[in-house]
Parts: C-alpha cells; sequence; structure tokens
C-alpha cells in the first residue's frame, strides 16, 4: 500500500506540494489527473525514490523510496515522459537490465512488443520517439513489479498504438499490481482507470473510484440544459453535464467532464466526497 | 553484509552490465586512443618515405611519450563519456531505478574505470607496438622492453643518488612499484569520475579547474604550515657551521617526510583514494533527478 501523509515539496522557493495525503490500494489502476504545473511529475518522481520526502511521509510498503534499497526497486518501475535512447537492440536491453527485477519476464517483453507492432531486433537509438516509447512500455510492463508509475505513458504515440497501449495494460498487468499513470489525455486512458486522483497545487481534489463518482455525480449527455449542472459542454449532438446524483440514476463517467467540473467546484466537490 | 548494501552476485551481475555500458558509450573512443601506437608508427614512416628517408620508426621515446599522452586523454575523457550520463535527468533516472544498491553501482563504477579501462588500454596499446617491433627491426626495443628497462634504471638511480648523497636521500626504489603507480593511476580515474558525477556539462574541463583551484587553495594553507619559521633557520644554519646532515635534521617534518616517502606517498594517495571513492558513493546515494 502507498501511505502520503501531509506531503510537502518544493523547489527552491517554488512550492509544488503542500499537505498532500492520500492512501492508494494495492491492484488498481490509478489515474493521476491535474493542471500544469501542480506537481504530478513530481509525486512521481517521489514515489519512484528519485526525489527526497522533504516535509510529511511517504511510504510504499512500509519503505522509503529515497533509500532507493535493491529490494524496493525490484517491486517498482517508474516510466518517465522522456525516455533516453540505448545504443543497443530492444530484446538485449530489455533481457540485460531486466534481469535486475525479480519477476521480470521476455517472453511477456516480446509479446507486448508484438502487441505495439514493433520490432524488437531494432536498435533503440534508431528508432522513432513513438517506438522508443511503446518499448519502454513493454518493458514496463514485463517488469512484472507490484508498483509501476507512468508519467504521460500515451505522450508520442498515434492512434492505433493508444488502443494497444490500453489492450497491453489490460492484458498484462496482474490483479494485485498497483498502477498509477498521469496523463492530460483523459480520454486515451479512460477505459482502464479507475479511481481517479485529481491533484491541484496544493491539495487533493478528488481520490475516487468510478462507483463512487457515478454514485456522487451523475453524468447527463442529453441536449436539456440542466440549471443545477456543475459542468456544462456542448458536443455534437447534445451536451455533456455533470450534475449532482441526487437520485442515484446510474451513467458513464466522462473523465474530462469530471475533470473540469472539479476544478470549477472544488470545494463542492472536495466536501461532496468527503461526506 | 546485509543484502540490500551489497551482494556479490548482485555485483557481478551489475558489472557485467556496466561493462556492456562502458563499451557502448566508449568501445570505439577506447580503441581509437589504443591505436594511436600504431597510427604515429604508420604515420611516421610514411612522412619519413614522403621527405626521402626511407622508412622509418618514431624512437622508443617519443612512442613512450606518445603512450603517456594517450593514456591522460583516456583518463580525462573515459569517465565523463562512460558515467556523465547519470547527471542527466533521463539517462540519470533510469540509472538510478536498477534495483542495484549504491554500494555496487559505485563498486561497478571503480572497477571499470580504475582497472578494466586502463587494463584494457594498456593490453590493445603495449600488444600493437609489440606487434610493430616484431615485424619492423627498425622499430627497437618494444614498449614493454623499455618500461622494464626504464624500471631498472630508475631503481638504479635511486640506489645510486641514496649510497652518493651518504643516505641524506632516502633510498627511493621501493617507490617505483607496480602498486604505487597503479595508485595515481586509479586517483586520475576517481578525480575524474567524480568531476563526472558532479558537473553537470564540460565535465573534463571544470574538473580541471576545480583541480587547479583546490591545489592554488592547498598551497596557501600548507605552505605556510610547512614553512614556518624554516627562513630563520636556514638563516642560523647558514651561519653556523652545521653539517649538510644536521641541517636536513633541523627540519623535523621534511625530513620524517624525506626518510619515510614511501610510506607518505602510499598513505597520501591511498588516504586521498578512499576519500575519493567514498565521495563517488555518496554522490551516487544522494543524486536527485
Amino acid at each position: 500500500m502507498i501511505t502520503i501523509k501531509k506531503l510537502g515539496f518544493s523547489y527552491d522557493t517554488n512550492v509544488v506540494l503542500k499537505d498532500i495525503s492520500m492512501e492508494l490500494q494495492e491492484g488498481r489502476i490509478y489515474g493521476l489527473l491535474g493542471e500544469n504545473g501542480v506537481g504530478k511529475t513530481t509525486l512521481l518522481t517521489l514515489l519512484a525514490g528519485l526525489k527526497k520526502v522533504e516535509d510529511g511521509i511517504l511510504e510504499i510498503d512500509g519503505k522509503k523510496p529515497y533509500n532507493r534499497e535493491p529490494s524496493f526497486l525490484s517491486n517498482i518501475y517508474y516510466l518517465p515522459d522522456e525516455v533516453p535512447a540505448p545504443r543497443r537492440k530492444a530484446i538485449d536491453f530489455a533481457v540485460d537490465h531486466g534481469q535486475y527485477w525479480t519477476n521480470f519476464s521476455a517472453q511477456k517483453f516480446s509479446e507486448i512488443m508484438t502487441v505495439f507492432d514493433t520490432d524488437q531486433n531494432q536498435r533503440m537509438d534508431q528508432m522513432s520517439y513513438g517506438q522508443l516509447k511503446k518499448t519502454f512500455i513493454s518493458f514496463a510492463l514485463a517488469c512484472n513489479t507490484k508498483y509501476l508509475f507512468m508519467d504521460e505513458p500515451t505522450n508520442g504515440l498515434d492512434i492505433p498504438s493508444k488502443a494497444q497501449f490500453r489492450k497491453a495494460v489490460s492484458k498484462y498487468t496482474s490483479d494485485d499490481s498497483t498502477l498509477l499513470i498521469s496523463t492530460h489525455q483523459a480520454r486515451d486512458l479512460e477505459a482502464i482507470i479507475d479511481p481517479i486522483i485529481i491533484l491541484d497545487r496544493r491539495d487533493v481534489l478528488l481520490n475516487a473510484s468510478l462507483d463512487e463518482i457515478a454514485q456522487k455525480l451523475y453524468f447527463d449527455y442529453s441536449s436539456d440544459v440542466d440549471p443545477t449542472a456543475l459542468y456544462q459542454e456542448m458536443v455534437p449532438g447534445g451536451n455533456i453535464q455533470v450534475i449532482p446524483n441526487t437520485t442515484g440514476a446510474e451513467s458513464k463517467v466522462n473523465i474530462e467532464a469530471l475533470f473540469n467540473a472539479v476544478l470549477l467546484h472544488k470545494n463542492e466537490i472536495k466536501e461532496m466526497f468527503n461526506k | 553484509m546485509n543484502n540490500e548494501v551489497f551482494n556479490m552476485n548482485r555485483l557481478g551481475r551489475y558489472l557485467m552490465t556496466d561493462i556492456k555500458n562502458a563499451i557502448a558509450r566508449y568501445g570505439v573512443s577506447l580503441l581509437v586512443i589504443a591505436t594511436v601506437a600504431l597510427t604515429g608508427y604508420l604515420l611516421v614512416g610514411f612522412f619519413t618515405m614522403i621527405v626521402g628517408a626511407g622508412w622509418q620508426s618514431m624512437p622508443v621515446a617519443g612512442r613512450l611519450f606518445m603512450m603517456v599522452l594517450s593514456f591522460i586523454v583516456l583518463t580525462i575523457s573515459a569517465p565523463a563519456k562512460i558515467y556523465g550520463f547519470i547527471t542527466d535527468k533521463k539517462e540519470g533516472s533510469a540509472f538510478l531505478m536498477v534495483p542495484a544498491s549504491s554500494l555496487e553501482k559505485t563498486i561497478s563504477m571503480i572497477l571499470v574505470c580504475c582497472v578494466i579501462l586502463p587494463f584494457a588500454f594498456f593490453a590493445v596499446y603495449l600488444s600493437l607496438d609489440q606487434i610493430v617491433c616484431l615485424i619492423d627491426a627498425k622499430c627497437g626495443d618494444s614498449l614493454i622492453v623499455a618500461i622494464n628497462n626504464g624500471q631498472n634504471v630508475l631503481t638504479d638511480a635511486f640506489v645510486r643518488i641514496s649510497r652518493e648523497s651518504n643516505n641524506i636521500v632516502p633510498d627511493y626504489s621501493s617507490l617505483a612499484t607496480p602498486w604505487m603507480y597503479f595508485d595515481d593511476v586509479a586517483q586520475g580515474f576517481l578525480i575524474f569520475l567524480l568531476g563526472a558525477l558532479i558537473f553537470k556539462s564540460s565535465k573534463p574541463a571544470k574538473t580541471v579547474g576545480s583541480l587547479i583551484l583546490i591545489s592554488i587553495a592547498l598551497s596557501m594553507i600548507t605552505t605556510p604550515i610547512v614553512m614556518h619559521g624554516a627562513i630563520e633557520r636556514f638563516k642560523e644554519a647558514a651561519a653556523s657551521n652545521m653539517s649538510p646532515e644536521e641541517i636536513f635534521e633541523s627540519f623535523p617534518f621534511i625530513s620524517w617526510s624525506m626518510k619515510h616517502a614511501v610510506l607518505v606517498d602510499f598513505l597520501s594517495d591511498t588516504i586521498v583514494n578512499i576519500g575519493l571513492a567514498i565521495a563517488i558513493y555518496f554522490r551516487v546515494r544522494k543524486i536527485k533527478h
């Protein structure tokens, strides 16, 4: 389990995270959303032990990530937004580096590379950015780690690759793995992320499962405008409206509309979900 | 030792990965630098042919100079080329995430820089020189023979100087041992490795600059301490009828250091090298991205 209590972090005088608290349960694929500069990448790098926690507590299974103990590192993998391009064949890189992750499977790596339609025998420094990203996503999933943190994994992927990404994550993630995926492209991941975390500069605005969200908010796709809507957006053929769910009606959560509604009504939504 | 800090199997595996990384990043450069022996030989031969002097070989002294120069280039450039990426956010993050301990990563880096690189360099360089000298009779002694002869000359010189000075100058022949050479070679690599891990750009230049500044600062601090009262004592010694031995003995720190030069050299190099290794470890341990 990931425990974050009153977490604070700043770059010199620029406070990025302050008093952030949340718990992440095992076996779930969390979507981490937030505006630019709210500290999503910073949070992921803190979880991966690439930065030192300045204030508060951040623990993964009771361990402090910054200690970077081998047993801890072999349980996590962090896929940054920008990935390096080693001068090696993808399969050689994967087999050579994968040996440090106890549950790494070279066969799984090859399978996922096939799903992505990417040649595992190609040198990584000769790949396009999208191919390189897909290679690292394949490697990340093939490591079979208990915790997997991904920063904007669909950045640089073409439209078919985004679908392949969703397929790969759904198929190749074990039930007890916890994924935390930061993204600005909510639609790319709509089908796989649950729960949703919406981060604000100094607050966690929302940390709830899709079921909880659907219980408390109704996503209306009709053409009638509801005056109580927290958020309303015209789309071809009607509207998307986010309305407090007072009747218990069921609806499909639209993550983009949810995100906009949360940003417009921070306190109201927080109160609604903290009840 | 705690499995989280050091594990021999993990170190072995990591070292193999690290060697592959070193080959990918510096293999070609190492080959270019290590084949200077052959390049120099061919260039001199062709040049002397062009000017009508027939095929001539570079003399041993010139070849030794080329080897030392090549080795200096290797010492300065290799650590930054192989491990400079660690300060880069993109590549450095991947390095930090590899499940091996900071100690294992540090030991592996030190082994690659201080043992494997020099060994690979000298193996290629001296072998090529040996082959050239076997083929071409005009080459004279190979570098291996020349180094061996030079070592004997140096040892003899130390013994002779000591004997002729009535042992005022101690016998330093034991300074010229392989370990003492290794100490210095390792120190050079450790300094530039630390520089590669500290500076984010222009790593070798900034390391050289820092070395110059540190040397100036150390001289400014130590010279007054070592030379405290020295001028007065020199004047007193000159005015009296003190023998050279007595003058030498009147500077206790200097005379002790000279008498125990082998120990002083060994201790100072070892302490500095251990200090550098510890600094590298903590840099690896504490680096953030």
